[in-house]
């Protein structure tokens, strides 16, 4: 899935929880060895793909990944199986955000077929009654190791007013072209890389999606060239570029030079 | 929309193959690469995820030993633990921070904060924070869920003054309220652990686990004082600090998991600590029940109009009272970006002193994206905004601002504004009361696709002037009529914000001290404010005995 990664097998780990990983303040006692755990980027990779089949609201897929990558700086990690956690990210951040679209039910079926895509889609039987219901619990689990925090602010509100003032502006451009769909996918996309998302400022962050899916259809606006100034102040064309590159670089692994 | 991402990576090599070295100047490489990436059908949307992952999993599912370490860990408790923190300001290691396996207790006590003078603890004296041994000491076991063996004070030992962890620097050390009676077992637990050790995250839970937080057996459940939707609120008494709490019991379906309700309340009020917010002491889960441990409040402002003698008229002060600190409460909410939804006398909580605290914020949400719809099923029929009622989906902070109006307004008469059971009676209330909104002057309901039916519907009953606001409120202060005036707009944007309410000249009377509060003091700290006596002749809205007759029909 990645350059470094090779192909795109990838071995996830199951649940290994005994008896001495509940001493999860201990690293010792884990038996996982990093070799062994997925990255981090594969799981929001997962949250991503996993909300995209559930419909979910974009803004679920993003405060699932934070709330996963809040995870990742926990011990909990260590010791249960990291895609059960970013499924129970994904029902906690639905539920936090009002996401009414998605039930317990479909999460696990969701990130069951996209974890065992070969084999059939899941019976009603009792091996997902036991998964339902462990995830239930695992909802839990989680929403105490994060303290029931679960609150983010995402740049999408920015981004809306941004599209919005830019429609009124140039109104054939946004028919021609699907930019608006285009912004929010590309926003997403950047959350495989949530250090990016939290470091810059949401200002920041919307300017260099709308500025690259812009310049992707070969867009201008028109008799101003440089809009992000209008947009915020600290903005120029130098940062844009740099934050645009990352993007380019870091989330989609293309490599200018 | 289908993911990007999957659909880029997997053309990225064809897409990309042909692009080498290009001595083009930055921006223009940046550019030719997006514009390559799209042309290279990356941003195709796919119906369908293509599988990624080629090697069918050994497992994904929770095994059962997951299931128990769920359980082993919900019975730890869950711990609201900034709570306590917050209170009491004890510079403490609450991050984890990776334990050596040897601890010299030399290098612990190096950057232990906490660390308190250089006596070496005595594993078996334990002392009561009076200095007298816990045999005698007032902090007993009696009550405690976990009765501990009494523990016998080795006086042999006792060479040297070494209270070292008695209960008040226990409570120190956890970060805990002074307040708290903690159990003998505790206090003997950990001084028999070496404790100038780094107080890890684990063993603080632990210590809390053990004194009590999370625990059912903790608190005492007394009486059923209300039964809402998705929960049932009970009075109890912690057995910890001997106060009254209430405890708010959310009945889990086994289907769902955590109700989504419980989920925001509990996000949101953990992020609020202001003295006219109602404050969240404990979270407890179990198998079957939610429960939220909430700090008890007498009434509610329903019941506290209720069980004012004189039916028809609350002191005018009091009034003021109780709206400043609605609309301090709310103003911090709003400042957080979290929205009420829900404002109803119900939910206002009085204390007995005449603090007013807001509660039920389990519609409420923190705003974000605008795109969102929000459900339409948020406020109570009769303090919900026209806006709102005709199927408006532009939240804002002034959602709330109407049920404020209907609140002050209810004050101040004694009686709701608008009491209906269905939307279109609500409608036709407020329109007939408020008068007929204007095109101009009201776009938003006037623009509503379902205004006309409503407007044709109950504009006029034949009652007519009697049923203005201004006919209503006729004896009302003149303040506090413009002030309502300006809660009950028909457009959401002309609608005073809580902020700017307390400003106001109706609460300009109140002692200059209260505009210069912290968020978590009492606007009854500042001299000079207090609850009324209710039924005081002098401070009435009015006085006319015609008048009351009038109101009696």
């Amino acid at each position: 899935m990645s350059n470094s990664d090779g192909d795109d097998g990838c071995e996830i780990v199951a649940v290994v929880a005994g008896p001495s990983t509940s001493s999860s303040d201990d690293p010792s006692t884990s038996n996982l060895s990093s070799k062994e755990t997925p990255r981090p980027r594969r799981i929001y990779e997962f949250i991503i793909r996993c909300c995209i089949r559930l419909e979910a609201l974009n803004r679920t897929a993003c405060t699932s990944i934070l709330l996963m990558k809040r995870l990742y700086e926990r011990q909990i990690v260590k010791c249960i199986c990291n895609y059960s956690l970013a499924t129970a990210c994904i029902l906690i951040a639905s539920k936090s955000e009002e996401d009414s679209a998605v039930r317990i039910r479909d999460v696990v079926n969701c990130a069951h077929r996209i974890l065992n895509p070969d084999e059939p889609a899941m019976e009603v039987d009792d091996t997902f009654w036991t998964q339902r219901r462990s995830l239930g619990r695992l909802e839990f689990v989680v929403l105490r190791e994060l303290s029931f925090e679960t609150y983010f602010e995402h740049p999408h509100q920015l981004l809306s007013i941004y599209l919005d003032t830019l429609v009124s502006w140039m109104p054939q451009e946004f028919e021609k072209f699907p930019i608006k769909d285009e912004v929010f996918s590309v926003l997403r996309d950047c959350y495989v890389i949530p250090e990016f998302v939290l470091e810059h400022s949401k200002e920041s962050v919307a300017l260099a999606v709308l500025s690259l899916v812009l310049k992707g259809h070969n867009i201008t606006v028109p008799s101003c060239r440089d809009f992000y100034t209008i947009f915020s102040k600290h903005m120029t064309e130098k940062k844009l570029r740099l934050l645009e590159e990352e993007i380019l670089q870091d989330v989609y692994y293309q490599r200018l030079k | 929309m289908e993911l990007f991402l999957v659909s880029l990576l997997d053309t990225r090599r064809r897409a990309f193959s042909s692009l080498g070295t290009s001595s083009a100047p930055d921006d223009e490489k940046v550019k030719a690469k997006t514009i390559s990436c799209f042309q290279g059908q990356l941003f195709k949307l796919k119906s369908k995820c293509a599988p990624i992952v080629s090697q069918p999993y050994r497992t994904w599912s929770l095994s059962d030993s997951m299931s128990q370490l769920a359980d082993r860990l919900a019975a730890d408790g869950i711990i609201v633990e900034e709570d306590c923190a917050l209170r009491n300001p004890v510079p403490e290691p609450r991050h984890h921070r990776p334990k050596p396996r040897t601890h010299s207790m030399y290098s612990s006590r190096m950057y232990h904060p906490t660390y308190y003078g250089d006596a070496v603890v005595q594993e078996s004296c334990v002392l009561g924070s009076d200095g007298e041994s816990v045999e005698v000491s007032p902090c007993t076991s009696d009550q405690m869920p976990n009765s501990a063996p009494r523990y016998v004070v080795n006086v042999k030992m006792r060479q040297k003054p070494a209270r070292k962890w008695s209960e008040e620097e226990i409570q120190k050390r956890l970060s805990l309220p002074a307040d708290l009676r903690l159990p003998v077992s505790v206090l003997e637990k950990l001084n028999k652990a070496p404790l100038d050790q780094p107080l890890t995250r684990k063993n603080r839970r632990a210590s809390l686990s053990e004194i009590g937080f999370g625990k059912l057996e903790t608190y005492e459940r007394l009486e059923r004082l209300g039964e809402g939707t998705y929960a049932t609120v009970i009075k109890g008494r912690s057995l910890l600090t001997n106060k009254f709490v209430a405890l708010k019991e959310i009945r889990l379906e086994q289907d769902e998991g955590a109700p989504c309700t419980a989920i925001r309340e509990v996000s949101l009020l953990r992020n609020l600590r202001h003295a006219n917010v109602v404050t969240l002491h404990d979270i407890i889960h179990t198998d079957r029940l939610l429960t939220l441990v909430f700090e008890y409040v007498e009434k509610d402002l329903k019941q506290y109009m209720d069980s004012i003698q004189d039916r028809y008229y609350m002191n005018l002060k009091n009034i003021r009272l109780f709206i400043f600190q609605l609309l301090r409460g709310l103003a911090y909410c709003h400042q957080r970006k979290v929205l009420h939804r829900d404002l109803k006398p119900q939910n206002l909580l009085v204390t007995a002193r005449g603090e007013l605290k807001l509660a039920d914020f389990g519609l409420a949400r923190a705003k974000s994206v605008p795109t969102k719809t929000y459900s339409n099923e948020v406020v109570t029929l009769w303090y919900r905004p026209p806006d709102v009622l005709l199927g408006s989906t532009d939240y804002s902070t002034h959602i709330d601002m109407w049920g404020v109006g209907c609140i002050l307004y209810e004050m101040a008469k004694m009686r709701p504004l608008f009491t209906s059971v269905s939307r279109e009676e609500q409608l036709g209330f407020i329109f007939r009361t408020l008068g007929a909104p204007d095109p101009d002057r009201h776009p938003t309901i006037c623009s509503s696709p379902e205004f006309p039916n409503f407007f044709r519907q109950c504009y006029d009953d034949g009652l007519g002037q009697k049923r203005r606001l201004e006919y209503m409120c006729r004896e009302f202060d003149k303040r506090l009529f413009d002030l309502l005036r300006r809660f009950l707009q028909y457009e959401g944007r002309d609608r005073m914000s809580a902020a700017e309410a307390m400003e106001h000249s109706f609460l300009r009377v109140l002692p200059p001290g209260v505009f210069q509060l912290k968020d978590d003091e009492s606007v009854l700290t500042v001299p000079g404010v207090k609850l009324e006596p209710e039924r005081t002749d002098e401070s009435r809205i009015s006085t006319l005995p015609a008048e009351r007759s009038f109101l009696q029909k």
